[in-house]
């Protein structure tokens, strides 16, 4: 075996394992809440790994790239459709009521300029690339006629759902600053992976204390509040069960509850590394005025 | 690789066959939806494991379909369930 298929084959074992703790979880676990934090982090993390070992195992970077979009595909859905699940099986997080938008909230001048809006802006571009991308990416042949058949279905698409204008972009994008929250968020997931797995595998469930938990957010932006909440679900023992805004406040649910100071200074410091990556202008300033929220 | 890739499979097939055991003991919907989306990803992680194992690609696309289908049907279903509690 070379060295290449000795790593293929570390990443189908761990992986392989990781969705069966996800599993296993599911079988073990006293109720849907707990379940969903075993089967979103095993089960992703797990295919994730899979699709590593089988990128290394093809060892054709077209197919290596084919794998990379479903994995962060898969990274993206899943913290949605637990959040969704988990809403619609609990209602709505206890006083999650939405609160009305203050009158001169410039989002809702925003909202009442979107359905007649017809200007091409770059991010409609920039919409248009990434399409053209997937495009290149799912067929797997990088040629210029591909490109050409692309570039003209992507822009059919856009031109089909215009009326769904794109979200305004997360602020200014610092390159270093992401790698910072990447290789954060890397660490996050590893270590919830650990705590759901050590969880599953501890003879009784005891440990569980599980808890509903109100945090307080600060950034406003919806992208960046979505990609917040998004990045709660795979940090250690947290899911986000229901979001609102005016005011951002998250509702997140714990499996192991040793305090809310604990959840919220954990999430106080993920909307750090994110606001300071992605953040708008607006969030930053939020992010330096305002001191973490700290436990009532 | 032959014999990895044969052993992960069968570790896969043991969590879906686990993944199983919940979707028919429920007992809620929404337990039944989370426990076939991890037989689906299990399946998923099968198909990507084949591939590698005999270096085909003809499947790979069919990963894709799944993970979409995966989403876009927990959405569907998650959509069901709030509307059937306000009705």
């Amino acid at each position: 075996m070379s060295p290449v298929d000795i790593a293929a084959a570390v990443f189908f074992g761990l992986g392989a394992a990781l969705v069966t703790v996800g599993a296993v979880g599911l079988v073990r676990f006293p109720d849907l809440l707990a379940r969903m934090h075993a089967a979103t982090k095993g089960a992703s993390l797990g295919l994730a790994l899979l699709l590593v070992g089988a990128a290394l195992g093809i060892g054709d970077p077209a197919a290596g790239a084919l794998l990379a979009l479903v994995a962060a595909f898969q990274f993206l859905t899943a913290p949605l459709a637990t959040h969704l699940i988990a809403r619609a099986a609990l209602g709505p997080a206890a006083g999650a009521v939405p609160e009305p938008p203050p009158e001169d909230s410039p989002a809702e001048e925003d909202a009442a300029a979107l359905p007649g809006r017809r200007g091409l802006r770059w991010r409609h571009l920039a919409v248009w690339a990434v399409l053209t991308l997937f495009w290149l990416i799912v067929w797997r042949r990088f040629s210029a006629a591909n490109l050409a058949a692309g570039a003209l279905v992507s822009a059919g698409v856009l031109l089909v759902f215009r009326t769904l204008d794109p979200q305004p972009p997360v602020g200014r994008l610092h390159p270093w600053r992401a790698l910072v929250f990447l290789a954060y968020f890397a660490k996050e997931l590893v270590m919830a992976t650990l705590v759901v797995a050590a969880e599953v595998l501890t003879p009784n469930n005891e440990r569980i204390n599980q808890a509903l938990v109100r945090v307080p957010a600060r950034v406003t932006s919806d992208t960046v509040l979505t990609l917040l909440a998004n990045a709660i679900s795979f940090t250690p023992g947290t899911i986000t069960v229901d979001v609102t805004r005016h005011p951002s406040t998250l509702y997140v649910h714990m499996l192991h509850f040793r305090g809310e100071g604990e959840v919220r200074a954990a999430v106080a410091e993920l909307e750090r590394h994110i606001v300071l990556a992605f953040g708008t202008e607006q969030d930053r300033r939020r992010l330096t005025a305002a001191p973490p929220p700290t436990a009532d | 690789m032959l014999v990895v890739a044969n052993v992960t499979m069968g570790i896969l097939g043991l969590a879906a066959a686990l993944a199983l055991v919940r979707l028919v003991r429920g007992p809620s919907l929404a337990d039944r939806v989370v426990a076939l989306d991890v037989v689906l990803l299990s399946l998923a992680g099968g198909i990507a494991v084949h591939a590698a194992q005999r270096e085909s690609e003809v499947f790979l696309l069919t990963l894709v379909v799944i993970t979409v289908v995966v989403f876009v049907s927990t959405v569907v279903i998650a959509r069901y369930l709030e509307g059937r509690e306000q009705g």
